[in-house]
């Protein structure tokens, strides 16, 4: 039995649509990057996304107020500056989705879903608009941290290691009779992708051949590409900028564990979350930053005109505390998409009183009772769309909040 | 302990005509022994061995029967059941330090952890004991360092160590027998969380193939809140209660493992049977076995091995092992067909080996001509070596092995490169990749080029008394010489377990040229070598 995923492919575009054949993408634009932030643990969204003042039913911050920002409501406090720095610097450019739905409490499942869409081994959001670019990329998708999962498009994933292994790998002891070695491992992939049979081995021996000549190629590029996996959240996107710059990448993922790395997952304490969200939006100004003073292509696009960045995190907490003033996991969760081809300034969504995700209007971003629940798939789908990738030929159940989309 | 090999005393049965079956072309017997003596071994095999089959393919069949019962078989099966188990963690709640090893013993001591009930299991299995006993066994199996740091006594007369120096041992704590389930090293990995519910769903999906979290969950909101809290919601809410009704008196059973404080030493490395009461308290269930009490955790094992899913998911787990992909509705008659043969051998898992080795699915080497283009993304017609047999079969081949600051590095992804070449590394990865890319090329690469290096150096330029690839040149050798022409013959038949025709040959004649050239005989020597290394046909079979 196929999977979801494997009847899509194959179903309307046959042998196109194989994994290891280069798909047909669809129109769209395909130069866009996606810098994906995931922090890891389960924020709680009424520190900042979702302020829900007034109902008994659920404890917020205690210390913030509601404040608007360039048509972006959130928890504003004291203690975390930043996070008004960023609405008032970038809100213009920011869409924040509240009330999507994850189908499990339990982090392993939460973190596939959201990144995939399904509980099934899937491709994840970056892999496949990784392999819906430019099929000329020397690291579609960087993995700095964070989970991973793979399907059909393993392939497109360069991981730098959680301690920076990768740069290690690259560097040379003698140049010359590498290149030789490099040369052959190429020419025999070749050779045995010409007689390979069908099946499996055609399949590695293709791939055999593209990881050989791009291995080539970025041990050419040598030290000019700088594969950092950075101690901060603004560092390790700056490699991923550095890769977006040069044109060597299309995606990337960066875990974000909050303030001190402590983590998300506050089921005692809950109150970190503020020192969190500071740490976070503190780190995505100096990202946004970053991305504003680096080159796009074409004349006066910058890096940021061409990057939307993809804030996320697997759950949300309990709307009230526990008995160690923390709180336990909640499955309606938000996003934050900033920059490129995202339609800024507004939150989708809302959540009701009982905390959950009130349906949507798709084309008005407006909560509606006729509309359609929010779900992974549907974040998953805006980001296909964004990415100019056929949310349809991965996704059959869900399809693009077209509020979020310019 | 009773020991059963039932090899040989009965054919295994020919499965019944699949999809696979008609579509599907056999491996050559040279490359059917190498995915044999790999799978069942970890090792490339012999030439005496390639010569066999070449000379008689149906000599594979008597060499597979010899791998069964190898003690390396064994050592495999640990790597087989890590990719599933996923204990292979690159840390736990305590470390080193805690219970008083050195900063050096740092890998050591969480790949002990996390090898524990690998090895346990791998040693029912390959020694022929019913596979009950993964659920039943009163031993585990400990190396010297976990001994000295757990309560463990070594039980000698439950066998001898094995190839790695893992023995047979048992808890001194009174934690009743059970075992995989009750080993410190699955419940390190799976124990940490909500009152061991997620140590219960792991033996559930390990053990029955009932995976809780595979069903997507629709919550209602309103109801969830109106619990006040998520524990009473499992017992109230219906949505949670389809799961929680059975998940939660399974992990009543285990609450034996429960930590009041996760991060110390002495409470983490010892069973607490007093907190075996502690369900009505702390989960609002006694223990229970999908509906029937359980008297006490000490029943848990014969409850697990008695429930008519355990045998099939067996079956399961094997195929999966032995396919290189996961089991789907497609397999069901051949599934069938093996656990017959399963239950025939008294559920010996040598037995249930062999008749997974005679599948078409197991054997096949390429699609029929007419063959679905599905079915290529389907069948494992070649498949990737995993870390571990790139560990193995290249310290087999050239003696080296990958190791820095004592991690090795296909091993461990705190320094070192398992995930980067395609193994499993939970949290970031749960699953062994089955594709090759730009991230796996560059660690083969270093893999083999430190390997090549390794193996010239000590053959070449150091007079080895048994060397391992260079048994018929020196560095005087050149391509000029027949010897060489027979050497690489060698090393492609060592290495791939295929002759290489005269124009290979002669490629690599000219890769050794050109590096002689720069650096001379022995750098042209380990550039054949990491070349050959660095080939489809070496990282995939």
């Amino acid at each position: 039995m196929w999977s979801r995923r494997q009847l899509l492919r194959t179903g309307a575009l046959g042998l196109a649509t194989l994994p290891w054949v280069r798909r047909a993408r669809a129109d769209g634009p395909t130069e866009r990057k996606f810098l994906f932030v995931l922090c890891a643990g389960g924020w709680d969204t009424t520190y900042v996304f979702s302020p829900m003042y007034g109902n008994p039913a659920i404890d917020g911050d205690p210390d913030s107020t509601l404040a608007e920002v360039g048509g972006i409501t959130f928890a504003d406090a004291a203690a975390r500056p930043s996070v008004r720095a960023f609405f008032e610097a970038h809100g213009a450019r920011t869409c924040v989705i509240n009330g999507v739905q994850v189908r499990s409490l339990a982090h392993s499942v939460c973190l596939r879903d959201i990144l995939t869409g399904t509980m099934q081994q899937a491709d994840d959001w970056p892999s496949i608009l990784a392999a819906g670019g430019p099929s000329d990329l020397l690291l579609p998708m960087v993995h700095l941290s964070g989970p991973s999962y793979t399907d059909a498009f393993g392939g497109q994933v360069v991981r730098v290691g959680g301690a920076g292994q990768l740069p290690s790998l690259l560097a040379r002891e003698d140049v010359t009779i590498e290149a030789l070695e490099d040369a052959y491992a190429l020419t025999r992939a070749k050779a045995a992708a010409a007689r390979a049979g069908a099946g499996r081995a055609s399949a590695l021996a293709v791939q055999a051949v593209e990881a050989e000549g791009r291995l080539a190629r970025l041990q050419d590029l040598g030290a000019e590409v700088v594969l950092d996996a950075g101690e901060t959240l603004a560092a390790r996107a700056a490699t991923l900028a550095e890769l977006f710059e040069r044109g060597l990448a299309r995606c990337g993922i960066v875990q974000h564990d909050g303030s001190r790395d402590i983590g998300w997952d506050t089921h005692g304490g809950n109150n970190s979350q503020s020192a969190h969200f500071e740490d976070l939006f503190g780190g995505l100004s100096t990202i946004l930053a970053d991305l504003a003073a680096r080159a796009g292509t074409g004349d006066g696009v910058s890096l940021a005109d061409q990057t939307t960045v993809v804030v996320l995190s697997e759950m949300n907490r309990y709307p009230q505390l526990n008995g160690r003033n923390g709180k336990d996991h909640w499955p309606h969760t938000s996003a934050m998409l900033v920059g490129a081809g995202v339609r800024g300034g507004q939150v989708i969504g809302e959540y009701d009183a009982d905390f959950s995700g009130r349906p949507v209007d798709l084309v008005s971003g407006g909560a509606a009772d006729s509309g359609t629940r929010l779900g992974s798939g549907h974040l998953g789908a805006t980001l296909l769309q964004l990415g100019g990738v056929d949310p349809a030929m991965h996704i059959g159940d869900a399809t693009a909040i077209e509020a979020a989309i310019l | 302990m009773i020991v059963v090999l039932l090899l040989g005393c009965a054919e295994p049965a020919a499965p019944p005509a699949t999809p696979t079956a008609l579509a599907v072309t056999p491996l050559p017997a040279p490359l059917l022994l190498r995915r044999l003596s790999l799978d069942l071994r970890g090792t490339l095999p012999t030439l005496a061995e390639l010569d066999a089959v070449e000379a008689d393919p149906d000599a594979v069949g008597a060499l597979r029967d010899t791998m069964l019962v190898d003690a390396r078989l064994q050592e495999r099966l640990v790597d087989v059941l890590a990719e599933q188990y996923l204990t292979r963690a690159d840390r736990f709640t305590t470390d080193a330090a805690q219970f008083g090893l050195d900063e050096a013993d740092t890998y050591a001591f969480v790949a002990s952890a996390g090898e524990e009930p690998l090895r346990l299991a791998a040693w029912i299995a390959a020694s022929g004991q019913p596979w009950t006993e993964v659920a039943r066994s009163e031993y585990t199996l400990a190396n010297d360092l976990l001994l000295s740091i757990w309560p463990l006594e070594a039980a000698p007369e439950a066998g001898d160590a094995d190839l790695s120096g893992w023995r047979p041992a048992r808890y001194t704590d009174a934690r009743p027998a059970g075992g995989v389930v009750m080993t410190n090293g699955f419940a390190w990995r799976y124990s940490q969380a909500v009152y061991s519910r997620s140590h219960a769903a792991a033996v559930s999906d390990l053990f029955l193939c009932h995976d809780y979290f595979e069903r997507p969950v629709e919550f209602d909101a309103a109801s969830l809140l109106a619990q006040g809290e998520l524990q009473a919601a499992t017992r109230e809410v219906p949505v949670c209660v389809s799961c929680h009704a059975s998940l939660d008196p399974l992990a009543a059973a285990l609450l034996g493992f429960y930590w009041y404080e996760m991060y110390d030493p002495e409470e983490v490395s010892h069973y607490h049977p007093e907190r075996e009461t502690l369900g009505p308290y702390v989960l609002g269930t006694t223990p229970a076995w999908y509906g029937q009490p359980l008297p006490s955790t000490a029943a848990l094992g014969d409850a697990l091995a008695g429930d008519p899913r355990f045998v099939p998911c067996a079956v399961e787990r094997f195929a999966t092992g032995l396919w290189r992909r996961p089991v789907d509705a497609d397999d069901h008659a051949v599934l069938a067909e093996l656990q017959v043969a399963f239950e025939a051998a008294d559920l010996a898992v040598p037995a249930l080996l062999a008749a997974l080795t005679e599948t078409d699915e197991y054997r096949a080497g390429g699609l029929a001509a007419d063959a679905p283009s599905a079915l290529g993304d389907r069948v494992a017609t070649r498949r990737l070596l995993t870390a571990p047999q790139l560990a193995d079969v290249v310290e087999q081949l050239t003696g080296f092995r990958w190791v820095e600051s004592g991690w090795d590095q296909l091993d461990n992804d705190v320094i070192g490169y398992r995930l980067m070449v395609g193994g499993a590394s939970p949290p970031t990865s749960n699953v062994t990749e089955r594709d090759h890319g730009l991230t796996r090329a560059l660690v083969l690469k270093r893999l083999a080029r430190d390997a090549a290096a390794t193996v010239v150096e000590a053959e070449l330029e150091t007079d080895a008394p048994a060397p391992r690839l260079f048994t018929g040149v020196d560095l005087d050798t050149t391509p000029a010489d027949d010897a060489f022409d027979a050497q690489v013959q060698i090393l492609c038949r060592q290495v791939w377990a295929e002759r290489c025709d005269e124009a290979e040959r002669g490629d690599l004649a000219a890769l050794w040229s050109a590096v002689a050239q720069a650096d001379g005989p022995a750098a042209a020597w380990a550039s054949v070598v990491a070349a050959m290394l660095r080939d489809t046909r070496f990282w995939s079979y």
